[in-house]
């Protein structure tokens, strides 16, 4: 009984070393029949390992054991070039470690959450995410973390590049108006994620203490043409999405995991309208994509496209012709893809309320020829429609007590300020919607013809077919929970902006058409 | 010595360092009635029992300030050591005795060093509040003495913390005072507390390899009692982050003062500050006695290279280590460096460490060509502060930092090491280094 134990061990022992299903497969095989004796087995074991030996490596080694074998003498120094999202620094070319200066500055800045909307965040480098760092495997990093004389916290850093306790974190508490200087080696390749580990560590990197470092491997990554730095993170406000004001941290709601905003960058819109990504047709794109947290993860999806390559959790794996990626809060990934058809691609947190209702929604805009075969461009939209055919009610806009406008001026101004907060996303910054998305509205035909029917399309929300400026579109524009006086105001707004007709639009007329109930689904759904 | 052993035993040693106590409270000050309260920052939940104390209605402002360094030239911006005070100090002043535009007579001073609002303190007969004293009071709202439970309390304060500092600040009482008559304990500035570098354990003195938890990620909420308190933990945090030499833009002070106490300013020594480099921690003042029972200055030990620690001799776990450490290093030196070089073992423990107790352990360790220091509780404060060394009590000990530390013969910082695991090497070399002749390159 006990040599049968030892022996059942030993099989084990090497069924653990190898790991490879062909020992599954045959010990289930052997199991089944119940006709081999334990010493067989072992035998049969033993010799197939012995074979295996002798034909590959026995297993994947750790990184020590290659950076033993392999170790690069250091040469030269440099200081670190650290770009703002959604930028990225450029690829390091050089054959060797060197030794890499990085300072960092820690500054607590008031900055727009969504229009009208700000919020006091604290940032490395003056944004969220912070400054990317882009650094090579066996680098001696010289870091320094200063923080700025008006921060009201002491702040340190931890990155998950570094190997050592606290991933520097223990060395980096700097109070305000200080800076330190703490060391480490980049011993592990890939995209890591770096945040403030300051306590009450969760509001930290709530407010936006969070950032990517990326560890390039020896031979560096394949050339794209371009490289862009998103984060997603969720945040907790006081008010909910869109209330007016600076919103301070709400810290009931972050222990509940319930955030008001969930986006890419730090705030809404921070890369769509005007701040959208941008590529051409034909050109390789490389997103650096991490996940800030503090508390939701992030299934990464960009509508329309396909991940030619993944490195999943940002290691050194690549996976191939994946569609949506989990990167969990403290994680990140890259993706890469070459673009085929112009047009916009929209970047969502796939659990889709949060990309509609709270902002996590980029764009990444693509000019160039097209191409039919791929993309046909028949009138099918390129986003994603959670709802289907349902209306979708978007309970955000009717937080704010809406202020009562005085005059057409001040109606104007009203509404620009929900133009921001709840068009803009679909509709863009100067009206001119998303081509075979969403419609445009500057200049628009549909728009200008009749104030009954735009005031319903905003009560009711509205879907099917409709042409726009001489284009078909087929898509679902939500029910706006907005008040008469909010309808009123927005739809002013767009009536005296992007060249429309300047009708001013009061809520008694809203009130009006409001009666006459939804408009009739157009065309085929 | 249990917890509130130790506190109390500051305090008496204070009183003992101190003459002309029993004054009159000083005007402007508040009374706070003593009673119960459980501090956040212990991995022990215990009750801490509080005395009557007074604090003042609002923090020290500007002008106050500006009147003490008029009279204190060696406290102004241009002449205060390094040691004291980091550049930031008074940085918002145009000038070493002008307020200038920035700087409301009536905001609080802020820009100021823990060494400096002790000494503004000692000049007017108050001293720091402990934290326990700080944080005691600074659980009341406008209507109770303890609104911690309240939500609204704690989003407010919150809200504070999470905004930056304004540019100009403003008056000191322009907050409404709370139910004890204070004015912004919370919501102007953060303040000084005079154990800031006693208050949270280090970890590192009873394991030998624990890191300090408090510093990273998630390691604040395992010692703290009330995991949903952010506002505690974030002024912890703050604590945590500073040295006696600091100075902010928004930390400011207010004074203190108790029936039994008044502390002294060990560091008013302005006559020995233009002799010595701005960092040598030879600036201190303060009175020692070694194991002879002899009395000893700081700056008595310079001159000599000085390989020194922190310890208690009744330490059993790191302090040996430590010992060993310095022998280690004594053992390894060559001669030319080991004539240069002194050894000293600066004890934690005024109270039990007497000299005739530090005369028994360096007999009986066989190190009595060894420096043995004891002294008062201030001046422990003040080495310890200045080293960068923490300390607290802890279960019946002292809990503190593991450092060796070398000193030039100015008293400079010039190497140390942390951890019982580090090696002595780095401070092998620097002394093996400055043996060299001076024609040779130094390190």
């Amino acid at each position: 009984m006990k040599l049968h134990r030892n022996r059942k061990i030993r099989i084990t022992a090497l069924l653990a070393l190898l790991g490879t299903s062909a020992f599954f497969a045959s010990c289930e095989r052997h199991s089944a029949s119940g006709t081999q004796s334990l010493d067989e087995l072992a035998e049969e074991v033993a010799a197939k390992v012995a074979k295996l030996q002798s034909s590959q490596p026995p297993g994947v080694p750790f990184r020590s054991d290659s950076a033993v074998e392999e170790d690069e003498p250091l040469q030269g120094e440099e200081i670190a070039v650290l770009t703002d999202p959604p930028h990225v620094p450029p690829p390091i070319t050089r054959k060797h470690p060197s030794r890499v200066k990085v300072r960092l500055e820690v500054i607590e800045v008031e900055k727009p959450m969504v229009n009208g909307t700000s919020y006091t965040y604290w940032t490395f480098g003056g944004h969220v995410p912070g400054k990317f760092i882009r650094v090579r495997q066996n680098d001696e990093v010289e870091f320094t973390l200063a923080n700025h004389p008006t921060s009201k916290m002491p702040h340190n850093i931890d990155l998950h590049a570094v190997t050592g306790p606290g991933g520097g974190a223990a060395s980096s508490m700097t109070a305000p108006g200080h800076e330190s200087v703490f060391s480490f080696k980049a011993l592990n390749p890939g995209l890591f994620i770096y945040h403030c580990a300051t306590a009450p560590v969760g509001m930290h990197v709530a407010n936006g203490m969070y950032g990517l470092i990326y560890v390039e491997p020896k031979a560096g990554l394949p050339p794209v043409d371009r490289e862009y730095y998103i984060c997603q993170g969720d945040f907790y406000t006081k008010g909910k999405y869109g209330m007016p004001g600076l919103q301070p941290f709400d810290m009931e709601k972050a222990l509940n995991e319930h955030p008001d905003y969930v986006v890419f960058n730090g705030s809404v819109g921070a890369i769509a309208g005007d701040n959208a990504l941008t590529a051409k047709v034909g050109e390789r794109v490389r997103l650096f994509v991490g996940n800030g947290g503090p508390n939701l993860s992030s299934s990464f999806h960009v509508i329309g496209e396909i991940f030619d390559n993944l490195h999943a959790e940002g290691g050194t794996t690549v996976t191939h012709n994946v569609q949506t990626t989990m990167i969990p809060p403290g994680a990140a990934a890259i993706t890469e893809f070459r673009l085929d058809v112009p047009g916009t691609y929209i970047l969502v947190d796939h659990a889709l309320l949060r990309a509609f209702n709270k902002g996590a929604l980029g764009m990444l805009k693509v000019s160039g020829e097209e191409d039919k075969v791929i993309y046909s461009g028949k009138l099918s939209d390129l986003v994603y429609q959670p709802e289907g055919s349902d209306i979708q009610k978007m309970p955000q806009a009717s937080v704010p007590a809406a202020p009562v406008a005085k005059n057409k001026d001040e109606r104007i101004a009203f509404g620009k300020s929900i133009y921001a907060r709840v068009c803009l996303a679909c509709h863009q910054a100067e009206g001119q919607g998303v081509p075979m998305a969403f419609p445009p509205l500057a200049k628009s035909d549909y728009l200008n013809a009749d104030v009954d029917r735009a005031i319903r399309v905003v009560a009711f929300g509205m879907t099917g077919e409709i042409t726009v400026n001489g284009a078909q579109f087929n898509s679902v524009m939500p029910q706006l929970d907005f008040t008469d006086e909010e309808i009123a105001n927005v739809l002013t707004y767009v009536y005296n902006s992007f060249g429309n007709n300047g009708t001013e639009v009061t809520p008694e007329q809203v009130k009006k058409a409001r009666e006459l109930g939804p408009l009739p689904t157009t065309g085929a759904h | 010595m249990n917890v509130s052993r130790l506190h109390l035993c500051s305090l008496v040693m204070l009183l003992a360092t101190v003459t002309g106590t029993g004054a009159e409270v000083p005007e402007g000050m508040k009374f706070i009635k003593g009673g119960t309260y459980r501090p956040i920052f212990l991995q022990e939940s215990v009750e801490r029992q509080i005395h009557d104390y007074y604090l003042d209605e609002r923090q020290v402002t500007n002008e106050e300030f500006l009147q003490f360094v008029q009279q204190n030239p060696g406290w102004r911006r241009s002449s205060i050591p390094r040691i004291f005070a980091d550049e930031q100090y008074l940085a918002k002043w145009t000038g070493d005795v002008e307020l200038g535009p920035d700087a409301d007579p009536a905001a609080p001073v802020t820009g100021i060093s823990w060494f400096a609002a002790r000494a503004y303190l000692a000049s007017v007969g108050k001293r720091l509040p402990t934290l326990d004293e700080w944080e005691y009071a600074a659980r009341a709202d406008e209507s109770t003495t303890d609104a911690t439970k309240n939500p609204d309390f704690s989003a407010k304060l919150l809200t504070w913390y999470s905004r930056p500092t304004p540019a100009r600040m403003p008056r000191a009482d322009a907050a409404p005072a709370d139910v004890y008559g204070l004015h912004g304990m919370h919501g102007v500035v953060w303040e000084w507390i005079n154990d800031f570098n006693n208050s949270m354990d280090t970890g590192e003195g009873r394991s030998g390899g624990e890191i300090e938890r408090e510093l990273y990620c998630a390691g604040g909420s395992i010692a703290l009692v009330d995991k949903t308190d952010y506002a505690a933990f974030m002024r912890q945090a703050l604590r945590t982050s500073l040295r006696a030499s600091f100075t902010m833009a928004s930390l400011g002070f207010r004074g203190a003062w108790s029936a039994d106490t008044a502390l002294p300013a060990v560091t008013q020594n302005a006559e020995i500050t233009h002799a010595l480099p701005p960092g040598s921690i030879y600036q201190l003042g303060g009175i020692w006695r070694n194991q002879r029972d002899e009395a000893v200055a700081l700056r008595s030990l310079g001159g000599k290279w000085q390989v020194i620690c922190m310890g208690y001799t009744f330490c059993k776990a790191a302090c040996p280590r430590i010992s060993a450490i310095m022998r280690n290093i004594e053992r390894d030196l060559s001669e030319e460096a080991k004539a240069r070089t002194a050894f000293t073992f600066a004890s934690f423990d005024p109270k039990d460490d007497t000299p005739a107790q530090l005369a028994k352990h360096a007999k009986e360790s066989h190190l009595e060509h060894w420096n043995f220091l004891t002294s008062d509780e201030a001046s422990v404060m003040e080495l310890a502060a200045v080293l960068g060394i923490k300390y607290e009590p802890y279960d019946g000990g002292i809990a503190h930092t593991n450092a060796v530390i070398l000193l030039n013969p100015a008293g400079e910082i010039v190497a140390r090491i942390d951890g019982l695991g580090a090696s002595p090497d780095p401070l092998i070399q620097a002394l093996e280094q400055q043996a060299l002749p001076a024609d040779k390159p130094r390190r």
